[in-house]
């Protein structure tokens, strides 16, 4: 009788190698808390963690006398660091997109190759028609076509793009609220309960530079996500770039009143008005847009807000853009999920492939002062609070589960994986057996994929090789992470 | 009860600028304080209303209204133009299957038109509130046409009751029981969404219910209070099994769809012992007297500590301070457990509360208080024969949708000025309803989202008839000089006038010193008065509450 793990335990083999080589010469270097080496003249700094990691009655008000207590205390933080390394190292321009809602993330990464992924399961919503990936093993639900094939993101054919995912990721916290499980990965916290009230990459932005331009922090949401939230960030929340403009009788009179209208108090309105401002005059500055010829962006929000994001990113040091943060919701299916062929699941699924797929081929235009694509210093990260219950449920649907997958792509991202495909695995795939006999450790938990790969770990293996995250700041972008070496599918940013 | 016995006359106190925003005068007047918080912003009405009573009674006189009864001549115009939302659902759904739009706009704008004037603002504050907590988007088959049902016999029937009459009522409601799925739970394979949601949301609370030890650090207690809500949660799915609508037609010919009304589905319930959060029962059968178990154990969970908690902390932080202080809290507990889940007797506690009385202008208004308190304060008169242009017509993407020929066109114009702001009515996606984190909505987006929304309620309300500044300021009688005629504009307007610095930024835009003369001519040309009113609504004094 074959065993359905056996075939994971071979890639668990040839992944954990690669982890290890990959991971040997920066991650163990750049994991070290020691002081003599690597950038360890940094980790001698104490990261100002404490001044960020503050319970929610004191942050409160801090914010009340405004942001100029944070600022002062990380800038002096800050001087010091730049003085060893002369200003904080190069980053791209993140682009994080939270699927709301549980992602199904067994339909969207199908582990075709494991046994109980079978009708006996899921009679009414399995994929089995899914893109294989080149490992033999996951395959792509065929609603997300545009990232897969020859030219595209991921070329199974010959192992080659720059779209990763990582399967059986997730948050170790063992929770089944979408609301506590996204509020865990917000604030990029192990449990619910953390003393972090602010979000990880607000910390994250913070911890490089305490100030910065008006559109430094994007939220492509309709209110601010608290992954963007904390110690007087002000990201500018929009649907698209043309939410930030100002409609008066004559611009040139009234918004300088309207900032004199909000100032001379002592508030977060002071602050959130005066970049709300700034960011109007520098939109007003670009003009209107144009994607790079052959582009077409489909028709829904995100597509709409990456297109915005596109042309920001274009503009260079003149809009000053680090990260944006994207809301995208509807993934709660706990009934009528649909098949591979039509449906909600397929329908959302299209439409993040296809919005991601233009977006990269958007940004392959040249920047003319790095002469490379612009994509080169882009990197996307895609999130959701958890995967559904690999048990589909009454309704052509799944409840809530645990386990799921992240997908990262980017122009420093190599999507190839030990298996041959382009999905990484910590400590190989767990299985979705929940037969009694099975070995243990393997299977399902209560019924959902285990998750092996900690959200943290993939977060900051992006922060530290793509966005310029210093090893001394790691305590503060994710206080008490435990240390573990990168799995290797972000280069070392250049 | 402690909260009543501290409770003091907050009329009696002395208006002082509240200390919340250092340097900004705003207003702690009691009077204002109460209606910025009690009501969608104060009106010129209103605050001589409260003003001419204590707060007490002004707040009993609002508690006493009737739920679903508007007795003023405001709504007795408006209410022809929504015709949906005294149908029954299956009247809803036979008349308006091809036309969706009608269903889900009428709920909308009406609800939006009873903020913006009914008289009974207090019972519209709490309506908001529990319809954000049991949070229904109503743009999916079946809920889009049980959601006006719902609004009236859950939501507004219970709005200032007994909390455990309105959970009762809400777990019998075809549209929660649709827009969270337990319509079709069966007991071989249960759904579990809307047990989830009313454990964690509606009643318990997500602290409660997950982390019942408190926040413990040992991994063996995290994982066995994990285990336990997840038990939970599987055993209230069960009990709940079965209890389901009649969404279909259930005959050969035509009505084509069901009653719509709730139904218990013997063949679909649990049968078997089940526990959740300390109540059990044997629910032995599947025998219709089995929805009594789930009866039982809604009122458990209503009567339950820490749903007392979870309920009256909301209602705290809604009312008073987003920190509510642990004294109000505990208050306002002991009235809920002594009143036998009473709401307005909770809401009357907090509201003549000492914290409250200390927390004025601690709060910034919500994108929803925020335009309705512009239209109040403004003194907009909505026009109930206006309607939109019959050329204009796209019935079938509701969410998306400009306008409907021959609607309402003020109603459309509400609709589309709080979608601009992101919070129109019922329009949150999933079950946990608008954040009230004040972070979620005081972005520099949201600054421009409010300065862009008081533009427009100045110049862009069509189907409403806005008042000029001169008329604002006292018609024919005004005062002329700039000085006097900012400050009889900001008295109307934001019920204070400004602080010295604030009050020259709307000199300076009128182009005058104190005491010289603004003609009406000067008001109106380059749309000058205009101007100045988008200024005032868009100033810190109108952005807190």
């Amino acid at each position: 009788m074959v065993r359905h793990w056996e075939a994971p335990m071979t890639i668990d083999t040839d992944l954990r190698a690669r982890a290890v080589t990959a991971g040997a010469g920066e991650s163990e270097a750049a994991e070290c808390d020691c002081p003599d080496d690597g950038p360890g003249a940094l980790g001698a700094l104490a990261p100002d963690s404490d001044l960020l990691a503050l319970e929610s009655g004191r942050r409160r008000v801090l914010k009340r006398l405004g942001v100029v207590t944070v600022g002062l205390a990380m800038a002096r933080s800050l001087g010091n660091v730049a003085a060893a390394a002369e200003g904080p190292p190069p980053a791209d321009v993140l682009v994080y997109i939270f699927l709301r809602g549980g992602l199904d993330s067994l339909n969207m990464v199908v582990p075709y190759g494991d046994p109980d992924y079978s009708a006996a399961n899921r009679p009414t919503i399995g994929v089995y028609d899914s893109i294989a990936l080149g490992d033999g093993f996951f395959g792509l639900h065929p609603a997300m076509s545009a990232l897969v094939g020859p030219g595209k993101a991921w070329d199974p054919t010959t192992g080659m793009g720059d779209l990763a995912f990582v399967h059986a990721a997730g948050s170790p916290a063992d929770t089944r609220s979408h609301f506590d499980a996204q509020d865990i990965i917000d604030r990029g916290v192990q449990a619910k309960g953390a003393a972090n009230r602010d979000g990880w990459l607000a910390r994250h932005l913070l911890s490089r530079a305490p100030t910065g331009p008006a559109l430094r922090a994007i939220a492509v949401s309709s209110s601010t996500p608290v992954n963007l939230i904390g110690g007087g960030l002000n990201p500018v929340v929009m649907h698209t770039t043309a939410d930030v403009s100002l409609r008066s009788v004559n611009a040139t009179q009234v918004e300088p009143l309207l900032r004199r209208m909000h100032q001379g108090f002592a508030h977060p309105m002071v602050g959130a008005s005066t970049t709300a401002l700034d960011a109007v005059a520098k939109v007003r500055g670009l003009g209107s847009y144009s994607p790079a010829i052959g582009v077409t962006y489909p028709a829904n929000g995100l597509a709409y807000g990456l297109k915005s994001l596109a042309q920001l990113i274009k503009a260079g040091a003149n809009i000053g853009l680090e990260a944006a943060s994207i809301d995208f919701g509807g993934f709660d299916m706990h009934k009528g999920m649909g098949t591979s062929a039509v449906g909600p699941l397929h329908d959302l699924l299209g439409q993040v492939a296809d919005s991601l797929a233009a977006f990269r081929s958007d940004l392959q235009d040249i920047e003319l002062a790095t002469a490379q694509p612009y994509w080169k210093r882009v990197t996307v990260v895609a999130v959701s609070e958890f995967g559904r219950r690999f048990k589909e449920n009454g309704n052509a649907g799944a409840d809530h589960g645990h386990g799921g997958a992240m997908a990262v792509m980017g122009g420093g991202i190599s999507g190839k994986a030990a298996g041959g495909g382009n999905v990484w695995l910590k400590d190989g795939w767990p299985g979705l057996s929940d037969a009694a006999d099975r070995p243990p450790g393997s299977g399902l938990v209560t019924g959902d994929l285990q998750v092996r790969a900690d959200y943290r770990h993939v977060l900051w293996e992006v922060a530290r090789q793509r966005l310029g995250a210093l090893d001394a700041n790691r305590a503060t972008v994710f206080p008490a992470l435990p240390l573990a070496p990168f799995m290797g599918f972000a280069q070392p940013k250049t | 009860v402690g909260v009543a016995n501290g409770a003091v006359d907050l009329l009696a106190a002395s208006p002082a600028a509240a200390d919340v925003a250092a340097g900004l005068a705003l207003s702690a007047d009691p009077a204002l304080h109460l209606l910025r918080r009690a009501s969608f912003g104060p009106t010129p009405e209103s605050l001589a209303k409260v003003r001419s009573m204590s707060a007490a009674a002004w707040i009993d006189e609002q508690l006493a209204c009737d739920p679903n009864v508007d007795s003023d001549a405001t709504w007795s115009t408006l209410a022809p133009g929504f015709p949906t939302i005294s149908m029954t659902a299956q009247q809803v759904h036979l008349a308006y299957a091809n036309n969706r739009s009608v269903p889900y706009r009428d709920i909308q704008a009406a609800t939006a038109a009873r903020q913006a004037y009914s008289v009974w603002q207090l019972r519209e504050v709490m309506v908001e509130f529990w319809s954000n907590h049991f949070n229904i988007h109503n743009v999916d088959d079946p809920d889009i046409w049980c959601k006006s049902t719902d609004d009236r016999e859950v939501i507004r029937t219970n709005a200032l009751g007994k909390f455990s009459a309105l959970l009762s009522a809400s777990a019998h409601s075809p549209a929660m029981l649709g827009f969270l799925d337990n319509a079709w739970s069966v007991w071989n394979n249960p759904n579990e969404n809307y047990a989830r949601e009313l454990l964690e949301l509606h009643t318990l609370g997500a602290d409660a219910l997950y982390h019942r030890s408190g926040n413990s650090t040992d991994p063996a207690t995290i994982a066995a209070d994990a285990l336990a809500a997840e038990s939970d949660v599987a055993n209230a799915t069960r009990v709940l099994t079965g209890w389901s609508a009649n969404f279909e037609w259930q005959g050969g010919l035509k009505p084509k769809y069901g009653d719509h009304l709730f139904h218990y589905r013997e063949t679909s319930h649990h049968v078997g012992p089940v526990s959740v959060y300390g109540w059990s029962h044997a629910n032995p059968t599947r025998d219709p007297a089995s929805v009594a178990v789930g009866e039982s154990l809604l009122d458990y969970l209503a009567h339950h500590d820490a749903t007392a908690r979870n309920i009256v902390t909301k209602l705290c932080k809604h009312f008073v301070a987003d920190d509510p202080p642990s004294t109000l809290v505990d208050a306002a507990l002991a009235v809920y457990q002594q009143t036998n889940t009473d709401i307005g007797q909770v809401v009357k506690a907090i509201l003549t509360s000492p914290e409250f009385q200390a927390a004025a202008g601690s709060k910034w208004r919500r994108p929803v208080e925020y335009f309705h308190s512009m239209v109040r304060g403004m003194g907009l008169t909505y026009n109930a024969a206006a309607k939109t242009p019959t050329t204009v017509n796209n019935p079938l993407t509701p969410e998306n949708e400009g306008s409907v020929g021959g609607a309402s066109q003020g109603a459309q114009t509400m609709i589309d000025r709080l979608t601009d702001l992101d919070q129109n009515p019922f329009g949150w996606h999933t079950p946990d309803g608008y954040p009230y984190e004040p972070e979620a909505w005081t972005s520099p987006g949201g600054q421009l989202d409010r300065w862009n929304s008081a533009y427009l309620v100045v110049v862009g309300m069509k189907g409403f008839t806005t008042p000029t500044a001169q008329a604002l300021a006292g018609g024919t009688a005004r005062p002329q000089q700039a000085g006097p005629l900012v400050d009889a504009l900001t008295m109307r307007v934001c019920g204070q006038t400004f602080g010295p610095a604030h009050r020259q930024v709307l000199l300076d835009w009128l182009g005058k010193a104190e005491t010289a003369v603004v003609t009406d001519a000067e008001l109106d040309a380059g749309s000058k008065g205009k101007q100045l009113l988008a200024l005032i609504l868009s100033s810190p004094y109108m952005q807190l509450r």
